[in-house]
């Protein structure tokens, strides 16, 4: 089991990840993109467009403004995905924050759990909720139980050996932990499953904003 | 002129949410409706294959189908769900998940193997009809597109369903009647109003003008080589001859070179924006025929949004490079101040006005500071309502739904309550609204809720303060 998720899986889920990234990516690139859908405020140039995107990116103001509850979740979620992905560059270079991962993981087991719930709780947001909204929030929470449970086990530098060796097309099986071959398993699946989700929103936002809401495809013809 | 005036006044009744204590009828829409009750989802489904592989929608609508977060956020934007988001049919996420769902079905993999899991569904004559209500309740404002963090765009989602419907014989009768009558009828108007009629519509209107300023002023009609062809929604000559005799003494005080038409170029409405691609084209390309008969350089749309919407965004992918430019009216006079070509004295008007923002010409036209521009101009008052420009609410009547007798209640109860609230804040006497669509709907709010308020034209007020170079003492009654 270790030598499968450890040394044969993340080959299959890098493969899927960059053929459902190319495949998504390429179907927005190359659709014709011919209707004037314009909507106002639109920003002034590349260099607007990018402060509005950031800002939005750094605040999460547009859920700020309208929906308090699901900005706090969402803010923290996100944060802790970002704390997690730093953390595991900076293992792969050789540097041990523990505290990051730590926060990472409860940021993602709490944020998620309280997203389950509020989506859950409230008529409204249940209502707009199918099987697979839930299914994707409780892949979080499963992913942050196992990363916990796994904590303080002094596990950086076989994980890291073990990434560097898939990486460098050496692939080493994983450790003989039971949890850990599910969490890594996870991670995996979520790879895969990333591109082929509604979750690809870092990219198919770029489409939304720059390619359809602001943009007038006849412009350049006056 | 009088000014038609609803005769269902009657005051609302509101519990401390301000959600309304009418019921309101989930369909509605649909039983008062002449249209059919079997045999929809194969041309539904057969429009929706066209539409997801047309070149035009094939982009926006699969990315506004395959990415929504089902955040919410789009309720707290919308002026129907911004304040009580207890029906679930009016939530706009619900909305597009009705469409969604028969996408996620049809054209995915996941939708296809998982079903329901994944919010798939088959089509059923059960959610035609509840699509009939549903994208007939949303007055495609895009509100809720604005910030939408994923920059979907719900709006253009009940678009296409409407579309989708219409293959299916699902259409309003009020559009079918309308367009019917502008495409087809003998006075190829929205309205049938024959030539001869709207002919002495002309001549009231130029009379008036001339009895108010003493000058000389009349609407040119089919000038062969005006600069400019001016096309107003024709229900503007029965309803709002105090904006288009604005229009004219504007375009006479700046000594313009224009015309209006007769025949299919009386009327820019475009019902067909609504709900029917083939319709929108054939009204467009209608009207360019006219446009390029006159030889005018510019087609100038009258106070009236959506018109203005269908020929900006449509008319070149329709109608090709086209040999001329169009503007709405309100560019116009604002370029006409910015030019110094025509003068305003905004002491004439010194009621409090506050200014509606239609949504197709300031959020979906980028108008917002130009109908501000003109309007500031006219008048020596002016508050703005909150939330203003891009950000303004609809008015309850937009996407068409303001000739809906049959959702009267829901407009005046739920789809106007956040605008009412907006007026009442604003303290203003007048109500300036440049489009035809919100006039209507907001003289009947302004009714139904007993608001002391007026509304009027942008132009209204420009040809009260329009200053001429001969100007004989007017004769109409300065405001103060």
């Amino acid at each position: 089991m270790g030598t499968l998720v450890g040394a044969v899986l993340p080959y299959v889920a890098i493969l899927f990840f960059v053929a459902g990234f190319l495949y998504r990516v390429g179907s927005w690139s190359r659709a014709p993109k011919k209707l004037n859908w314009k909507l106002y405020p639109v920003p002034e140039g590349l260099r607007g467009e990018a402060a509005y995107i950031l800002e939005e990116w750094v605040s999460f103001k547009m859920l700020f403004r309208h929906n308090r509850p699901v900005w706090l979740g969402s803010y923290v979620f996100h944060l802790s995905l970002v704390a997690l992905g730093a953390w595991f560059v900076l293992l792969l270079l050789g540097a041990s924050v523990p505290w990051l991962v730590r926060l990472g993981t409860a940021g993602l087991f709490l944020s998620s759990s309280y997203l389950f719930l509020l989506r859950l709780w409230l008529p409204q947001m249940r209502l707009i909720s199918s099987p697979v909204e839930f299914f994707n929030l409780a892949l979080f929470i499963a992913i942050a139980a196992l990363g916990w449970s796994l904590m303080g086990r002094e596990m950086g530098t076989e994980l890291r050996s073990w990434a560097i060796s898939v990486l460098s097309l050496k692939p080493l099986a994983l450790p003989g932990e039971g949890a850990l071959i599910v969490l890594v398993f996870l991670l995996e699946f979520f790879l895969a499953y990333l591109p082929f989700s509604k979750m690809f929103h870092a990219a198919s936002k770029y489409f939304a904003f720059h390619k359809s809401r602001w943009l007038n495809p006849y412009e350049a013809t006056h | 002129m009088e000014r038609e005036s609803s005769q269902k006044t009657q005051p609302p009744q509101e519990d401390k949410r301000g959600t309304p204590r009418k019921k309101i009828d989930k369909y509605q829409l649909y039983r008062a409706s002449h249209v059919p009750s079997q045999g929809r989802v194969k041309p539904f489904l057969e429009c929706l294959d066209k539409v997801v592989n047309h070149e035009l929608y094939k982009f926006p609508l699969r990315l506004y189908l395959e990415t929504c977060a089902k955040c919410n956020n789009c309720a707290a934007q919308c002026h129907i769900t911004c304040d009580d988001q207890s029906n679930p049919h009016w939530l706009p996420a619900k909305r597009s998940d009705l469409l969604r769902k028969i996408y996620k079905k049809r054209y995915t993999l996941a939708g296809k193997l998982l079903g329901r899991l994944v919010g798939a569904q088959d089509l059923s004559e059960e959610l035609v009809d509840e699509m009939y209500e549903s994208f007939y309740r949303c007055t495609m404002c895009r509100r809720c597109a604005l910030e939408c963090p994923m920059g979907v765009d719900n709006s253009l989602i009940t678009r296409i369903g409407r579309v989708c419907l219409s293959a299916a014989g699902m259409v309003p009768n009020n559009f079918r009647v309308s367009v019917e009558s502008q495409l087809r009828g003998p006075a190829k108007n929205t309205s049938a109003i024959p030539e001869r009629a709207f002919l002495d519509t002309i001549e009231f209107l130029n009379e008036e003008m001339q009895e108010m300023t003493g000058l000389p002023i009349e609407f040119p009609v089919n000038v062969k080589g005006a600069e400019i062809l001016f096309v107003a929604p024709v229900s503007d000559y029965i309803m709002e001859a105090d904006t288009l005799m604005g229009n004219a003494m504007t375009f006479y005080a700046a000594r313009e070179n224009w015309t209006i038409a007769t025949g299919p170029g009386s009327d820019s409405i475009n019902y067909g924006l609504f709900y029917d691609d083939n319709w929108l084209k054939d009204i467009i390309l209608q009207l360019h025929e006219v446009v390029k008969e006159i030889g005018a350089k510019t087609l100038v749309i009258g106070e009236c949004g959506h018109a203005t919407k269908a020929q900006k965004v449509f008319a070149e992918y329709f109608g090709g490079k086209l040999p001329f430019q169009i503007k709405n009216v309100s560019e116009l006079t604002a370029q006409y101040i910015r030019q110094g070509r025509i003068k305003l004295d905004p002491s004439r008007n010194q009621e409090l006005v506050t200014l509606h923002d239609p949504c197709n010409q300031s959020r979906m036209g980028g108008l917002a500071e130009t109908l501000r521009f003109v309007l500031k101009s006219a008048v020596s008052n002016f508050v703005e309502m909150e939330p203003h420009g891009n950000e303004n609410y609809c008015c309850g009547g937009g996407g068409g739904t303001v000739g809906f007798e049959e959702i009267y209640d829901f407009r005046m109860e739920v789809g106007g309550r956040k605008k009412v609230e907006q007026l009442k804040a604003t303290g203003a006497k007048l109500l300036a609204a440049p489009c035809a669509n919100c006039k209507k709907q907001l003289r009947e709010l302004v009714d139904y809720h007993n608001l002391e308020m007026e509304v009027v034209g942008i132009h209204d007020l420009v040809a009260k303060a329009l200053v001429f170079e001969k100007e004989e003492p007017r004769k109409i009654e300065v405001v103060k």
